[in-house]
């Protein structure tokens, strides 16, 4: 058996094989009457040459995003975390703040375990360590996690987001509390999985993505296509719904097709902050609302519902009261 | 260049993200690149740098420059570099890379300063010489492939690389950098 230090030696003979018919630094150096400082800084030039090629592949520019918004998701966490320190005691509560905190720190070189979140009323953009970008809706949470080993990158997903994901040989699996699984190559798509909602909707924009639903049904999608999970019976199914519908928040745009009224009291509640309550509402002579609403100010939006039907309303603070009349 | 060196390692102690941003600006490529020849990939080299920039900045109170910040950045970072071979388990590679890098002093690392005023220098160089070390080091092409292209022979090619290395020298000797080297 040939110990590692042979192997070292080969190999570092192969690569001077390679370089046969590459330039030979010292072969000039060899022959050169120079003083021994002057050719040492003649190899410094060499080398530095070679450094500066390689720095050209590389731009600082595009790096301190990702940086950037690393940096800023474990600040926001941190200050989160105070807060939620205040504001809640208990056994129950430190148990949680341990579990959070332990995601946090095992934050170890290489091993990237992270959560971020949006509140009611929030957007953000996040960058992934792979170079993947997820736009968050409000109350969205991701937790993402890469195993160097495995080489294995999944996601934990709540919300509604809009997943840009970089291209890999590995493919990516985000998992939804729904049981609902996406396996995903390099692709674009929205994928809208909150936990209140009825169904899990997943539009594709660009490459493909492979959904999986906890009775193991798969469905491979194509771009245009939106997928409707049923959380009740585990059904999985195209929609011929419209798929820009699905990208609307992108642009601010709420888009109503046949929406009832308690599932806008909902969107509104998470895009703008606010409680809603509906009262004296006759839920059997029910309207539905189609259309595109442009987000203006929540009021806007409540004085377009009561022009589309009989209904009421008043604001105090944060809380918003309905009324069916 | 020592002096900047320390005004910015302190200005980021004190919670200056500017001065944080302007040193991952000036030392990113360089980093990159020099991590490049460890890890011989070039995604795995940004994570590995993207890494210490981020953890310099959450530890950055404790931050402690013994010697001076160039060489602080390039040892971390090759460091960061070995552990991440060794987290790969990849022992052979990290052999031949610890024994690569084991002759190398650090005073040896050029400071991004250098690479600079090189790339200046690069482009005062007489257009044959610099279109030759231009295809040779930054297009990686072989000399028989650029004897081919440049209907030259092959030493002829070698002779102008070498012009190139001393005429970039003597430019070098000219401008101040190389008081600092």
């Amino acid at each position: 058996m040939k110990n590692k230090n042979t192997h070292i030696l080969e190999s570092r003979n192969n690569s001077s094989n390679n370089n046969e018919t590459d330039f030979q630094l010292d072969e000039f150096l060899k022959k050169s009457t120079d003083t021994p400082e002057n050719n040492h800084l003649l190899k410094k030039i060499w080398i530095g040459i070679d450094h500066l090629s390689n720095t050209k592949k590389y731009s600082a520019e595009n790096a301190w995003e990702k940086v950037d918004s690393r940096i800023k998701l474990q600040t926001k966490n941190l200050i989160r975390r105070q807060k939620f320190l205040y504001t809640t005691m208990g056994a129950a509560a430190s148990i949680l703040l341990i579990v959070s905190s332990f995601i946090l720190f095992s934050t170890n070189n290489f091993n990237y375990n992270f959560t971020a979140s949006t509140n009611n009323g929030d957007k953000s953009t996040l960058f992934l360590p792979d170079g993947s970008q997820v736009k968050l809706n409000a109350a969205s949470s991701l937790h993402y996690s890469y195993d160097p080993f495995k080489r294995k990158r999944e996601v934990i997903f709540s919300g509604e987001g809009f997943f840009d994901v970089a291209k890999s040989k590995q493919p990516f699996f985000i998992t939804t509390e729904s049981g609902l699984k996406v396996k995903v190559l390099g692709t674009k798509f929205n994928l809208k999985t909150y936990a209140e909602d009825e169904t899990v909707e997943t539009t594709l924009i660009e490459g493909n993505v492979e959904l999986v639903s906890s009775s193991n049904q798969k469905l491979l999608m194509h771009p245009g296509q939106v997928a409707v999970y049923k959380k009740v019976n585990q059904q999985l199914s195209l929609s011929n719904r419209k798929p820009e519908y699905s990208f609307g928040w992108l642009q601010n745009k709420i888009y109503l097709d046949k929406t009832s009224l308690y599932d806008v009291t909902v969107l509104l509640e998470r895009w703008y902050d606010v409680d809603i309550t509906v009262r004296n509402y006759n839920y059997e002579n029910e309207k539905h609302y189609s259309g595109v609403l442009s987000e203006e100010s929540i009021t806007d939006i409540l004085d377009g519902l009561v022009e589309l039907s009989n209904i009421t309303y008043s604001i105090e603070g944060r809380k918003i009261i309905i009324n069916g009349n | 260049m020592e002096v900047t060196g320390s005004i910015l390692t302190e200005a980021i102690k004190k919670g200056d993200y500017i001065a944080f941003n302007q040193l991952f600006s000036k030392y990113y490529a360089h980093l990159c690149a020099y991590v490049f020849k460890i890890t011989d990939d070039y995604s795995t080299a940004e994570d590995i740098v993207q890494e210490l920039f981020v953890k310099i900045w959450v530890t950055r109170s404790n931050l402690e420059i013994s010697t001076n910040l160039n060489n602080y950045l390039f040892v971390s970072a090759r460091n960061h570099a070995f552990n991440y071979l060794r987290q790969e388990n990849n022992r052979r590679k990290l052999l031949e890379k610890v024994h690569l890098f084991s002759n190398e002093s650090s005073q040896e690392i050029a400071p991004p300063e250098f690479i600079d005023a090189l790339e200046k220098c690069i482009d005062k160089l007489p257009s044959r010489t610099k279109q030759v070390l231009l295809m040779n080091k930054f297009k990686t092409m072989k000399l028989n492939e650029i004897s081919l292209e440049l209907q030259t022979s092959v030493k002829t090619i070698k002779n102008q690389l070498w012009k190139a290395i001393k005429m970039l020298r003597e430019c070098l000797t000219d401008s101040e950098v190389t008081q600092i080297v």
